[in-house]
């Protein structure tokens, strides 16, 4: 039954191709974020055959590297781009400790935001901005770097 | 009295704590107390209130300690300079490892300063955005304040923003769901007990609360706070205190903690002290409920309900209604004198605020007719989202103080927005929303030239602003109420990058205090 064994295989290729895919960053995509010049990240669609059950969906963003201000501290504000072109912020985050890291893709830290159902229409593309938390501040030389984003 | 859907009692939970008390195995030793101890607010406690002091004196105590317990080797537990140590961040061991940890100083406080009542205190940021005032001082009645840590690089007049504590926030996170999402997940791949699943650092996906506003205010503060020796700085457990609050609400709310064998059967071996010195290991089903721990964030039962409004809350919305209809049936509320009300005005003779400069109003009052403003006590965030009419019911059932703006002249007002302050020494335009002394704001909406419908002359309209928040967030912590505000009005853009042109002059500004 060696044709049976093929398909089995080539179906798992595809699988973890597809896997691949879905969490790749597209064309275009700026993925180190700094304070006025945000990182985009284009989410590709869950594949159908990851779909789970009815639960909400969630975006989780894996951040790979980040630099802390030179002064005071920043965050991290997710936002998805709607298709009516406005955004809609999704949520929020701190990198804690407040110190520069470098990981790779496996040792990211990830932070998970609820998704709007009627935002996933498609591809999502996710503005990832830094922003001081106080009013006096700049949140000069602070940079985030995206490794990856997907939805769940 | 017929339970509504989803009405829960949090006395229910108490007697089962009680009875889950009986059976706990390794926690006696940690919680040694037969009544849970009410953890407070920070939110308008004193300087000298009983907790504050023993706080201060028990940081004081530990800090010159030495051996097991001690400030710096409790600190050395969850981390130093050089990166965490026992403490678990960004798994699913977050919530209940703080937990055992801030309960170690809490036992550790009450051992050595001897008061078996004390219980930690907790920042509530969403009522109050900057850092508490028992925090700021170098010294306390002339002797160097142990809460005191220099190297923070927050100052006293930052404030965190809405979208880092504000109550949109604690709203999504109590309604968050399931655990994993609100507690942060398991380590990826976690497979058994090992302890090595509990330091797996950011292995799982950091949750609503652990990504924001825990690591935000971590860093909000700076310092020692920002890094993993964090507890070196003596906020970092009212910080923990509020986070731990959460998570309780969050239960109260009807959110379920994870029964997955690889959460509740771990085991944090030797992590903590007992106060005797002896070493602790806690299971993180030692650690689901406060009060078999010793503590508890409420001192009686609260209803957790979606039901209509109980009588009392009606009837305690018909009396303060009646008072506010002779606020607002006259013209004048301090020559009127309502009945109930204790009330003062000041005629305003300076110039119209201006983006440049604001309006400060000064108003004489009678600090004595105040206190009881000041001194009531405010609902902790995230109850209204628990229950909107105990919500309504505990905001009714204190005094309250108003102010009214009386017959505003104003010009220019598109793309204006006039936000209030209260007695704030650095008022600026750049002065945000998240300052303890704003108020609120208003806007004009139409000018029709003079004229109002049918041709009649156009009065001058007037607002009315509850600044009983506003006199707690300032006021609360004082020893004695203010005898004087400054009504303060300052312009601002409305949209950012427009101009604003607007000015407004109220010609009189009212105060009504009015009583319970």
């Amino acid at each position: 039954m060696r044709v049976p064994c093929l398909w089995v295989i080539a179906a798992g290729c595809a699988l973890a191709l597809l896997a691949l895919l879905a969490s790749m960053a597209a064309e275009g995509d700026q993925l180190i974020a700094t304070v006025g010049k945000p990182a985009i990240v284009t989410v590709p669609p869950k594949p159908d055959s990851f779909t789970a059950g009815s639960s909400a969906p969630r975006v989780v963003v894996h951040v790979t590297g980040y630099q802390p201000p030179q002064q005071g501290s920043v965050r991290g504000v997710v936002k998805v781009q709607k298709p009516d072109g406005t955004e809609q912020e999704i949520g929020t985050f701190g990198v804690f400790p407040d110190t520069a890291f470098k990981a790779d893709s496996s040792r990211s830290r990830a932070y998970s935001f609820a998704l709007p159902k009627e935002l996933l229409t498609g591809a999502v593309k996710l503005k990832v901005e830094i922003v001081p938390d106080r009013a006096q501040a700049t949140g000069e030389g602070a940079q985030l770097e995206v490794g990856r984003a997907e939805i769940q | 009295m017929k339970a509504s859907r989803r009405e829960v009692l949090l006395h229910g939970c108490v007697i089962g704590a009680g009875i889950m008390a009986t059976n706990v195995t390794g926690m006696q030793a940690l919680a040694q107390q037969a009544t849970p101890k009410l953890r407070r607010s920070l939110h308008g406690m004193a300087p000298n209130d009983p907790v504050l002091q023993t706080w201060r004196e028990g940081v004081r105590l530990l800090k010159a300690a030495n051996g097991n317990i001690s400030w710096t080797s409790f600190a050395a537990i969850h981390g130093n300079g050089g990166g965490f140590n026992l403490c678990p961040h960004g798994n699913w061991y977050f919530l209940p490892w703080h937990r055992a940890y801030i309960l170690m100083y809490e036992l550790a406080v009450r051992q050595v300063t001897g008061n078996n009542d004390f219980a930690l205190p907790y920042w509530d940021w969403t009522l109050d955005r900057q850092m508490p005032p028992a925090y700021l001082e170098q010294t306390f009645n002339g002797q160097p304040n142990s809460l005191f840590e220099p190297q923070r690089t927050v100052t006293p007049t930052d404030a965190l923003p809405d979208g880092v504590v504000g109550q949109a926030v604690i709203n999504e996170i109590l309604t968050e769901s399931p655990f994993e999402t609100f507690g942060t997940s398991r380590p990826v791949g976690q497979d058994g007990l090992d302890q090595s699943w509990i330091n797996c650092e950011f292995c799982g996906t950091q949750g609503t609360l652990e990504g924001n506003p825990h690591n935000t205010v971590h860093n909000f503060v700076g310092g020692l706070m920002a890094g993993a020796g964090s507890s070196l700085d003596p906020i970092f457990m009212m910080h923990h205190c509020n986070i731990d609050r959460i998570w309780w609400m969050w239960v109260q709310g009807g959110g379920t903690n994870s029964d997955d064998p690889l959460w509740r059967d771990m085991t944090f071996q030797n992590n903590f002290f007992n106060p005797d010195g002896s070493q602790s290991s806690p299971k993180v089903t030692d650690l689901l409920v406060p009060e078999p721990l010793g503590y508890a964030y409420v001192d009686a039962p609260i209803a957790v309900s979606f039901a209509a409004p109980t009588a009392a809350t009606v009837q305690a919305v018909v009396a303060q209604g009646e008072k506010f209809k002779s606020l607002y049936t006259v013209s004048n509320v301090a020559t009127a004198k309502p009945a109930g009300v204790a009330a003062y005005a000041a005629t305003v003779t300076q110039p119209a605020a201006t983006v440049a400069q604001y309006l400060e109003v000064p108003v004489d009052v009678d600090a004595a007719a105040l206190a009881p403003v000041a001194n009531r006590k405010a609902l902790p965030s995230g109850f209204e989202t628990l229950s909107l009419p105990a919500a309504r019911q505990h905001f009714l059932s204190g005094a309250r103080c108003y102010a009214f703006l009386r017959e505003v002249d104003y010009e220019q007002q598109t793309n204006t927005e006039y936000r209030v302050f209260l007695n704030c020494d650095y008022l600026s335009a750049s002065t945000p929303t998240s300052d303890r002394h704003y108020v609120g704001s208003f806007s004009f909406f139409g000018k029709h030239d003079g004229r109002t419908h049918g041709g009649k002359e156009a009065k001058k309209p007037s607002f009315g602003l509850d600044l009983t928040s506003a006199i707690l967030r300032v006021y609360g912590s004082a020893p004695t109420a203010p005898s004087k505000f400054r009504v303060q009005i300052q312009p601002v853009a409305l949209r950012a990058g427009g101009k604003a042109d607007g000015t407004a002059r109220p010609s009189r500004v009212e105060i009504a205090i009015v009583s319970a």
